[in-house]
């Protein structure tokens, strides 16, 4: 069904309700970003200050403390781990949702098996699909390792996520298209490569950031399938009992810098795409 | 097969005044084929393929699309027959890479079908809307460039690279003086060419007068033996041409004919030959292929 | 190939019949449709995710099953089939306690966040015009989600601790004069961060399911007499059934499966089933973390079986 939202009628006022949601709604921005904002504050406590207000000599103290290979923590290490599991995720998630929310165009037998096994994968307690996974490890004498037992407890999550977004995307897609390519003699596989994955790319660059955001920041499946290399979430994890120094904070200020960033260059082709095909970049 | 973008022309004639630039044609391409049409300037190929795009009006005949016919309806009208309700343009693509689409699909390469999709554009007369994208053009304007890329399906108009033509036909029509010599696969063309023009046209053939009836041979199919070797055509070489694994030997007949062998280069070694010998062409009975006209 | 059926046209050929024993296509060569029955083609793309849940997945989960059974000691595990392992589940207190625990913060945090989920989603929707600045405020709300849960939870310590910025807020308004005490390490903070983790997974299903419905409907409803709230409750709440039963049942499992927020807001003075596992897994007894797991997974089935009874949600979903 063709998404609808109200046009103003310019008779009309706002209703009260307006108001009201919109007090909600502000107040919520607060609530969801208020601690995020104190944190980023503390980032820049003077080297003499506690965990807490007030600022003691702004500085970037605790920012050059992140990057020293301290004895509980290695954090650049970790982070190119996070990178490089985030990375090959959030491939193999692309790959395997685009073609799996392209399966769901039509029916086939055991659809809805496969639907609810996703579902389940989905709401499966974190901490219990790692479990499962390094206990299948254990049994079979395999060590649980970065890019095998680790990786596959993330595509437990990820692919889930993945799947439920192509859904949305696959289904805005119109089949007249794929008519017309197949018209015009292109192969299926042509199809796919020049007419589906190129109009639904914006989408797809979305499935492809949540996957490499949620394995970034994932660390309950993570814990008991990495293996003895820890990822950044884990390390922060374990930096958290034996933190008595702004550093977790400047640490929590840079990963989330990290995130917006990703986020941000995604938007940013995002858009550019649909300029591009509303032909407003074209001299 | 579905019959959409079935295109039929019916005994289909067009004047300009007392020139008669096609004469009387039929032809009937199914969909999704690969029409060329070949032939020499003025044959009357172009002034086809605007009937059809319906740049140009109809003298005489009947143009079906679809089983319609469409022979009187406006340029606009005449493509609704081949197109989805909506006109299926491909929102990622600009005009010319929408109209360069199916060329794509087989594999020819971007210059040429480029230059193909601009002539279509042409064709329809939206050759300046070539780098805008579909979402900026009018319902009228995307229904031209749906045409457009319609048509470049079925017929691919190739005034030059003969060859390219022959890798992705399906089907070849040769034109000479507005009517239609020969349709065929292109390898029917080239082994079966009907009359001694197609046979000139198309290439890689020796056109001989043999016996009271013309015959065609593929030069590649000739063999040169020595003089007085016995049935054949008696000449003398005009030129040798190597051209890496072949050689070929052009030569002049005794009669003044024209006419070429293309040899294996270690067949050419066992007997080298060079301008001035004197040579008998000849061929394998097999080989010659009656020419009706 | 074209053994007779060669068709040539030279000169005045053509009759009307003419067409009808014109040249036959040979065959293009390529097929440009697939051969392969739809079906098959669905199952090969739907294969490498079905491969690796059922391996990463399924499996592991029938091998919990199977240790739940198991015996052990101090120094391994050993295949077996007891019930004891429950038996011992069932009959503790502390087990009690925990599912009391996690089962009471699970229904508080879903009241809490249905109902922000809710008017959030529906302010997004219906109140807020302009498309542009929809999207923007939405992004806003589904931004946070994708940062790490860890930094979001612990960033509510220096906010609400004695000395931190929630507490000298108040003071310095003049609120109140002595910092509060159970803002910090108490049901209160647990809440808190529940909530604030998870509502933007309420308003995403909900802002979908809401965004569907169509217009037409909620003008009928008002030309019939009906005010708001009734509009509300007649028309746009059981139109948006599928958003409200996702999003449920998402915040209910992440609340239910957590073992960090709890531990972390709480002071330690909280548990829940899954901290309590973590900590027998950590000890090494996997027969019993695998009982208790087992149990926890049944439970949540049950729950999610009987929301997506409410509400079929695969096919809102996949349409």
């Amino acid at each position: 069904m063709a998404e609808q939202y109200p046009t103003q009628n310019p008779i009309d006022a706002r209703p009260w309700t307006f108001y009201a949601l919109g007090a909600l709604f502000l107040l919520y921005m607060l609530f969801l970003y208020g601690p995020m904002v104190v944190i980023y504050t503390l980032s820049f406590q003077g080297p003499n200050g506690g965990v807490t207000f007030p600022i003691v000599d702004p500085s970037l103290e605790w920012f050059r403390e992140v990057w020293r290979k301290g004895q509980m923590a290695d954090i650049p290490v970790a982070f190119s781990r996070s990178m490089a599991l985030a990375s090959v995720a959030s491939l193999l998630t692309v790959v395997i949702s685009v073609a799996g929310g392209l399966a769901f165009r039509r029916p086939f037998p055991g659809a809805g098996l496969v639907f609810y096994l996703v579902v389940a994968s989905l709401v499966m307690p974190s901490l219990l699909v790692g479990f499962g996974i390094g206990l299948g490890f254990q049994f079979f004498g395999l060590q649980p390792d970065l890019f095998t037992s680790a990786l596959g407890a993330q595509l437990t999550w990820t692919l889930p996520f993945g799947l439920l977004a192509m859904f949305a995307v696959v289904n805005r897609f119109d089949r007249c298209w794929e008519e017309a390519a197949a018209d015009l003699g292109a192969t299926p596989f042509q199809r796919v490569r020049h007419v589906i994955v190129p109009i639904l790319l914006p989408g797809i660059l979305g499935v492809a950031l949540s996957a490499f955001t949620l394995s970034y920041d994932e660390y309950a499946r993570t814990t008991l399938t990495i293996g003895a290399r820890n990822t950044l979430p884990l390390e922060i994890y374990a930096l958290i009992s034996s933190a008595t120094t702004p550093m977790l904070f400047a640490l929590g200020t840079l990963t989330t810098a990290v995130s917006f960033l990703l986020i941000g260059i995604t938007l940013f082709l995002v858009l550019r795409m649909q300029q591009r095909r509303q032909g407003k970049l074209r001299s | 097969m579905d019959p959409r973008y079935d295109v039929e022309l019916v005994s289909v004639t067009k004047r300009y005044g007392a020139t008669v630039a096609v004469n009387a044609v039929s032809l009937r391409v199914p969909k999704a084929g690969y029409c060329c049409l070949l032939g020499p300037s003025g044959c009357g190929k172009t002034s086809t393929l605007r009937m059809i795009a319906g740049h140009e009006g109809i003298s005489e005949g009947d143009l079906l699309i679809d089983g319609r016919n469409v022979t009187d309806l406006p340029p606009t009208a005449r493509g609704t027959a081949m197109m989805f309700q909506n006109y299926a343009l491909f929102p990622h693509l600009s005009c010319l890479d929408n109209v360069a689409f199916g060329p794509k699909m087989r594999g020819v390469k971007k210059r040429e079908r480029h230059r193909l999709a601009c002539e279509f554009l042409d064709l329809v007369q939206m050759g300046d809307y070539a780098e805008r994208m579909p979402s900026q053009l009018s319902g009228g304007q995307q229904q031209r460039i749906a045409l457009a890329r319609a048509l470049m399906i079925t017929f691919v108009h190739v005034t030059h690279a003969q060859d390219e033509a022959m890798a992705i036909a399906d089907l070849m029509v040769v034109m000479e003086g507005g009517k239609i010599c020969q349709i065929g696969s292109p390898s029917e063309v080239f082994e079966r060419p009907i009359s001694a023009f197609v046979a000139r046209f198309i290439g890689g053939h020796n056109v001989i007068p043999w016996q009271e009836k013309l015959i065609a041979v593929r030069t590649d199919q000739c063999v040169l033996e020595p003089p007085g070797a016995g049935a054949g055509v008696a000449g003398r070489v005009s030129n040798v041409e190597y051209q890496g694994p072949t050689v070929r030997v052009g030569l002049t007949t005794f009669n003044g004919l024209e006419a070429a062998a293309v040899l294996r280069d270690h067949v050419f070694k066992q007997r080298p030959l060079t301008t001035g010998d004197e040579v008998t062409l000849t061929w394998p009975e097999a080989c010659a292929h009656r020419l009706m006209v | 190939m074209t053994g007779g059926a060669r068709e040539t046209h030279i000169g005045h050929g053509a009759n009307v019949d003419a067409p009808a024993k014109l040249h036959e296509m040979p065959e293009a060569g390529v097929d440009r449709r697939s051969r392969l029955p739809a079906w098959v083609v669905s199952w090969l793309q739907i294969l490498p995710l079905t491969a690796i849940l059922l391996v990463m997945f399924a499996l592991p989960t029938t091998l919990f099953l199977a240790v739940s059974f198991f015996d052990y000691d101090r120094t391994g595990i050993y295949p077996a089939f007891m019930l004891d392992n429950y038996r011992e589940i069932f009959t503790s207190s502390s087990t009690l306690r925990v599912y009391g625990s996690t089962l009471k913060f699970t229904l508080i945090v879903w009241v809490i966040t249905l109902f922000l989920g809710f008017n959030i989603a529906h302010f997004l929707i219906f109140h807020v015009l302009n498309g542009k600045i929809r999207i923007v405020l939405f992004l806003l709300c589904a931004v946070p989600f994708f940062t790490s849960a860890i930094i979001r939870t612990i960033a509510w310590i220096p906010f609400l601790g004695r000395t931190g910025a929630f507490n000298q807020a108040l003071m310095g308004l003049h609120i109140t004069t002595r910092p509060l005490d159970f803002l910090l390490f108490s049901d209160f903070s647990v809440v808190v961060a529940y909530v604030h983790l998870y509502t933007p997974l309420m308003i995403g299903p909900i802002a979908n399911s809401l965004s569907k419905i169509d217009r037409s409907l909620i003008e009928a409803a008002r030309d019939a007499g009906a005010s708001r709230w009734q509009t509300m409750t007649n028309v746009v709440v059981p139109l948006s059934k599928t958003g409200i039963a996702l999003g449920s049942i998402l915040v209910m499992t992440q609340v239910m499966g957590d073992f960090f927020v709890v531990r972390q807001m709480s002071g330690g003075q909280s548990a829940s089933i899954v901290s309590a596992l973590s900590t027998e897994i950590q000890a090494m007894q996997h027969p019993p973390a695998a009982a208790n797991a087992m149990i926890l997974v049944v439970i949540v089935a049950i729950m999610v079986s009987c929301l997506m009874r409410v509400v079929d949600i695969r096919k809102e979903l996949v349409k």
